[in-house]
């Protein structure tokens, strides 16, 4: 029986001996289309496997059109395989329904994009504090909170400014912040750098790292850029929908 | 691609796919045009039915020479024949009968008196051709009193046979005609609908009861000498209560005393099409925002600015081109059904019109297409400058281009400023009658300022309302309030439309109130008898005709009745416009408790009668710029004879105004025995239902009375209203329109909002939003645009109606109307387009909420 509609699904006790995966995916399988005007589905993830430790960074390396995005979004509860199940957090997202899947988004994931995707209109501290504040957390909490992160990405006495002020790296830092303000299970991040000069690209990837170390995260980031790659514990290679190397999570790392 | 690839990538294809916004578009140019042109249509096939009549009814006539209400001696007849340069005369009595024999007939006709002793000149003005009936001779036509020749027309639809018996109430008498001829083939006949009766003038004067003088002499003038200076010679020739005018004059006389009325319409009628101009904008800004992504391929590919904002100013011609052909079907089909409602209104308050079909003149139309497009290429200039001036670079990328306006421009301070000093000025000219210039105008000053405030409002409301909506509404609210920052000029332009329609509809509505207030105060005023009798009108577009004054002497002979006022009207220029001359029985004062500018009414009416004054209409005072002490000059048979005013009242049943002088001078001045009502005071105590049923006795026992109209005092006041609210029907109608049209822009506005928001949703959906918080978000974004739109629209509604009814109404009618805020209702009217406001938001909350699926931020679908 999924949880209740507007409570957040708490993530399941881990396993007394090997702790459960953060993140666990069975043989995943999802196509987009329909045969309704005459084209077959197009197959995306083809059975993909795939486990991630609590607290690992994993990197999912591959072309453009290799299922890694979709994936993260099976991840982010924001698709659902045809096939196959998806475990974050302990948590079978299948069983949730959609207002459930945000919820649970909402408190244990968070997400940083290759466009930062931040509100121009809010101020920095704002974009930050956003997902407290979809907590119904007090506005004074979330601030508070937001300042924290804030000094934590390097972006300390710059909460007033606005987005536009901002230069790309520390429009990812405010990204970054925002993804972890909440202290999430599991940290996705779709090409954080692709966005971003070399230099600073690296600064971003040593802070996702270090960060979701303190704060506990799990890692799964989506890159083509096998320099991006060296933060992560293990690089998991992925072509035409399938899982080709880096699978096996115990000989990793 | 074709020989014009750039709109084909830009505009072809999106035009099918985006059907519901292609529609939307289409549809907002459609409604203005459809409003547009049914106004205009209605209001000139009714006044074109008139003219026709006018043209066709004066005939070859090039000079007419008119009564004006006096009548005229008919020896002029001989001493205008004799004149140099007159070539024909024609002299003629007109008046009017209902044909009896027909259960609850409708029907009236024309009376057409002529000099058939005389005929070269009648053949030669008009084209009355007749054929006799067997057996009539035409002699008979001179001296048999019931000889009448009838249009074809009026034989078949009354089934009557030449030669037949028929009976015709004539000025409250029935008499036995009959059908001595026909009318066949007559453009004169037919301008009146066929229903024509013509008959010799000897005959006639009896009937007509004209005191054996003619309404009107036609002439023909010697071709080749010019009009103008026979004109000037013959009217030397003339008395001074007579006129000589060009037929054409009367067509002009009565543009003149329209202009008022249709100008009125018309400026709502553009409103429409204004209000229309918003939601083309916010459409044509969702096109831009969608297809954005094409316009950076095509830019990065070498396009100019100017040629893909040529493509979208192609794609808002296309649109208004093929609104305005819609619109125009649509008016059309709008203009015939208001056309009897319009007539209605013409004929009641100016000149008689029947118009049955619509006067479709092709310029008219075409103007109407070319407004349309005009306005749907106005109203795309922005979305396509916006669309033209983002560098490829930009337009690639995804995100908002919203943030080229500022909020606190100069420009549009100065703009702002300028129009409201203007409006303000305009205001402190005195208000003249005749066309409504300086009202609209300053109207117009008034709503460009209100515009001008537009972002600059929104803006600081929408920064002083983050806290508490953040504070209400937690992260929803605090996102909605930065949608809004982030779009303030299409946020601006919804709120633009939504003040427009809403500001139309609470100052028309706030005016007919205030109208109606005084209308109802007005009526207690001067209502104060307890029985009116009057004939009944022989349909809602006729007068009813008079009655003979005895039944005034037979009521007042009743039991129960205390004092009656017989009360007669003529229609007549009076100082060079046309009026109302009324005769009463002043001393009906003394029932009043009234004042009349600061004095009891009894008094100053005792004074006047005593002294043989005129009390004069507001509006007939205003028209022809007249005050107590002056002097009106009114044509009697006698002569012209001046009377002086002894004061003026309000009045609001005529903008042509009325002259009311004693009943005895009246009589003294004009031989005429006929009334048009008869006002009843009952002694106290008396049974009003034993009275009416007195009357009715009475009016049988008299039995050359009409079928008669007895109406208790509240019964009166209720008729009077019934027809008020008739006659402000169609501003409903548009205003309702213009409400739909602002909605429609503020939910289109949300759509812009949503698709150029598209990854910024998809990002808190991202975070954890659910579909329910962002459709809370969409929803309180809608919130705010609907608050501070009636805000404003209820702002700029009550500085409007101030205008209208202030200024315009007195421009326009001469008419004073006691100013009244009916705040319940305007409480209403913002009530219900805030929630119409909110219920827009539905759709683009369902579209915000579904884009989540199946699409990705992150590059890969």
């Amino acid at each position: 029986m999924p949880p209740a509609a507007d409570t957040a699904p708490a993530p399941q006790p881990a396993a007394e001996s090997a702790p459960s995966p953060a993140i666990s995916i069975r043989d995943v399988s999802k196509s987009y289309g329909t045969e309704r005007k005459g084209q077959p589905p197009v197959p995306v993830l083809r059975g993909v496997s795939l486990d991630v430790r609590p607290g690992e960074f994993v990197s999912l390396m591959g072309s453009s059109g290799s299922g890694k995005t979709t994936l993260l979004n099976m991840v982010g509860g924001l698709d659902v395989p045809d096939a196959g199940i998806v475990t974050v957090a302990g948590q079978n997202l299948a069983r949730l329904t959609d207002k459930q899947r945000s919820e649970f988004r909402l408190r244990h994931i968070g997400f940083v994009f290759q466009f930062f995707n931040l509100l121009p209109n809010l101020t920095v501290r704002e974009n930050i504090a956003l997902p407290l504040l979809f907590q119904s957390r007090p506005a004074r909490d979330a601030d508070a909170a937001a300042a924290s992160v804030e000094e934590e990405v390097g972006l300390g006495g710059k909460g007033a400014r606005r987005i536009s002020q901002l230069s790309g790296g520390e429009m990812q830092r405010v990204a970054l912040a925002r993804a972890l303000i909440h202290r999430p299970a599991v940290l996705l991040a779709d090409e954080p750098t692709g966005n971003l000069d070399s230099r600073t690209g690296e600064t971003i990837l040593a802070l996702i790292r270090n960060l979701a170390q303190e704060h506990g995260a799990t890692v799964l980031m989506a890159t083509h850029d096998l320099a991006a790659t060296q933060a992560s514990d293990r690089v998991v290679r992925m072509r035409d929908g399938q899982v080709v190397s880096g699978d096996d999570a115990e000989g990793a790392a | 691609m074709g020989r014009f690839p750039v709109f084909k990538a830009l505009i072809g294809s999106y035009l099918r796919h985006e059907r519901g916004r292609t529609l939307l578009t289409i549809l907002g140019v459609a409604l203005g045009v459809a409003v547009l042109v049914a106004i205009d249509l209605a209001n000139e096939s009714a006044v074109a039915s008139f003219k026709r009549t006018v043209s066709d009814v004066a005939g070859r006539a090039t000079l007419t020479v008119r009564g004006n209400g006096a009548g005229i001696d008919p020896a002029l007849t001989r001493t205008l024949a004799k004149a140099e340069g007159v070539e024909a005369v024609a002299p003629l009595i007109e008046g009017t009968a209902t044909f009896v024999p027909a259960e609850g007939s409708t029907e009236t006709l024309t009376l057409l008196a002529v000099d058939l002793l005389a005929p070269g000149g009648e053949e030669e003005v008009r084209d009355l051709s007749f054929q006799l009936a067997e057996n009539v001779g035409f002699t008979d036509l001179l001296t048999s009193p019931g000889a009448m020749i009838f249009a074809e027309g009026f034989l078949n639809r009354a089934g009557l046979a030449l030669g037949e018996r028929t009976r015709l109430r004539v000025l409250g008498l029935e008499t036995e005609v009959f059908v001595a001829g026909v009318v066949r083939g007559s453009t004169y006949a037919e301008a009146l609908g066929g229903n024509v009766a013509v008959m010799d003038l000897g005959n006639a004067d009896l009937l007509l009861r004209r005191g054996g003088r003619l309404d009107r002499i036609d002439l023909i003038t010697t071709e080749g000498l010019p009009t103008a200076t026979i004109q000037d010679r013959l009217a030397r020739l003339l008395p001074p209560t007579v006129s000589i005018e060009r037929p054409e004059a009367r067509s002009t006389q009565v543009d003149n005393m329209l202009a008022a009325f249709r100008f009125n319409l018309g400026a709502l009628g553009h409103i429409s099409l204004l209000v229309g101009a918003f939601l083309i904008y916010n459409t044509m800004s969702i096109a831009v925002v969608r297809r954005r992504e094409v316009i950076g391929t095509l830019r990065a590919l070498g396009i100019s600015r100017r040629r893909v904002r040529w493509a979208f100013l192609a794609e808002g011609l296309l649109m208004g081109a093929v609104g305005g052909v819609l619109g125009i079907v649509g008016g059309i089909g709008l203009a015939a059904a208001l056309l009897d409602t319009v007539s209605a209104a013409i004929s009641i308050n100016f000149v008689q019109t029947n118009a049955e079909s619509l006067a479709l003149s092709p310029g008219k139309l075409l103007f109407a297409l070319g407004l349309g497009m005009a306005t749907a290429l106005a109203a795309a200039w922005g979305p396509a400058a916006e669309a033209s001036a983002t560098p490829p670079a930009n337009t690639m990328r995804r995100g908002s281009l919203e943030h080229t306006l500022r909020p606190r421009s100069r420009w549009r301070l100065a703009l702002g400023l300028a129009s409201l000093l203007a409006g303000a000025g305009l205001l402190f000219l005195d208000p003249r009658p005749g066309l409504p210039i300086e009202g609209y105008a300053a109207s117009l000053a008034f709503v460009v300022a209100f515009l001008c405030a537009v972002p600059g409002l929104l803006d600081g409301l929408s920064r002083a309302a983050k806290a508490p909506y953040a504070r209400l509404f937690g992260a929803e609210g605090l996102l909605a309030i930065s949608s809004t920052q982030s779009s303030l000029g299409r946020a601006s332009v919804a709120i633009g439309g939504l003040m427009l329609g809403l500001g139309m509809t609470i100052s028309v509505s706030v005016m007919v109130a205030s109208f109606r207030d005084t209308v109802v105060v007005w009526m207690q005023q001067v209502l104060q008898a307890d029985l009116y009798v009057s004939p009944r009108a022989p349909s809602a577009v006729a007068r009813a005709e008079p009655m003979d004054a005895a039944l005034a002497d037979r009521i007042e002979a009743l039991d129960g009745v205390a004092f009656v006022d017989p009360f007669r009207t003529r229609r007549m220029d009076l100082m060079g416009a046309p009026a109302f001359l009324g005769a009463g029985r002043l001393e009906a004062a003394r029932f009043s408790n009234e004042d009349i500018y600061g004095r009891p009414m009894a008094e100053v009416l005792r004074e006047a009668k005593a002294n043989d004054q005129l009390i004069v209409s507001e509006a007939f005072a205003r028209k022809r710029g007249l005050e107590r002490g002056d002097t009106v000059a009114v044509p009697t048979p006698g002569g012209l004879r001046e009377f002086v005013i002894a004061s003026v009242y309000y009045d609001y049943s005529s903008e042509q105004g009325y002259a009311i002088m004693d009943r005895e001078l009246y009589l003294q001045l004009f031989d005429d025995p006929l009334i048009d009502s008869v006002a009843v005071y009952l002694k106290d105590g008396a049974d009003p239902g034993a009275a009416r049923r007195a009357i009715e006795g009475a009016a049988a026992e008299l039995g050359t009375v009409p079928p008669l109209r007895i109406s208790a005092n509240s019964e009166l006041r209720g008729y009077a209203l019934e027809a008020f609210d008739r006659t402000f029907g169609v501003t409903y109608v548009l205003q309702f329109i213009a409400i739909i049209v602002a909605v429609l822009g503020v939910a289109t506005t949300l759509f812009a909002q949503i698709l150029d928001r598209a990854d910024e949703i998809l990002a808190l959906r991202y975070v954890g939003a659910s579909k329910g918080r962002v459709a809370k978000m969409i929803a309180l974004e809608s919130a705010l645009l609907g608050f501070v739109g009636v805000v404003l629209g209820v702002a700029s509604g009550l500085a409007l109606s101030w205008i209208l009814t202030k200024v315009i109404m007195i421009q326009s009618f001469g008419w004073t109307i006691q100013y009244e805020i009916p705040w319940l209702l305007i409480g209403q009217i913002a009530l219900v387009v805030f929630g119409a406001t909110l219920a827009a938001s539905v759709l683009p909350a369902r579209e915000a909420v579904n884009r989540g699926n199946g699409r990705s931020m992150m590059g890969v679908r």
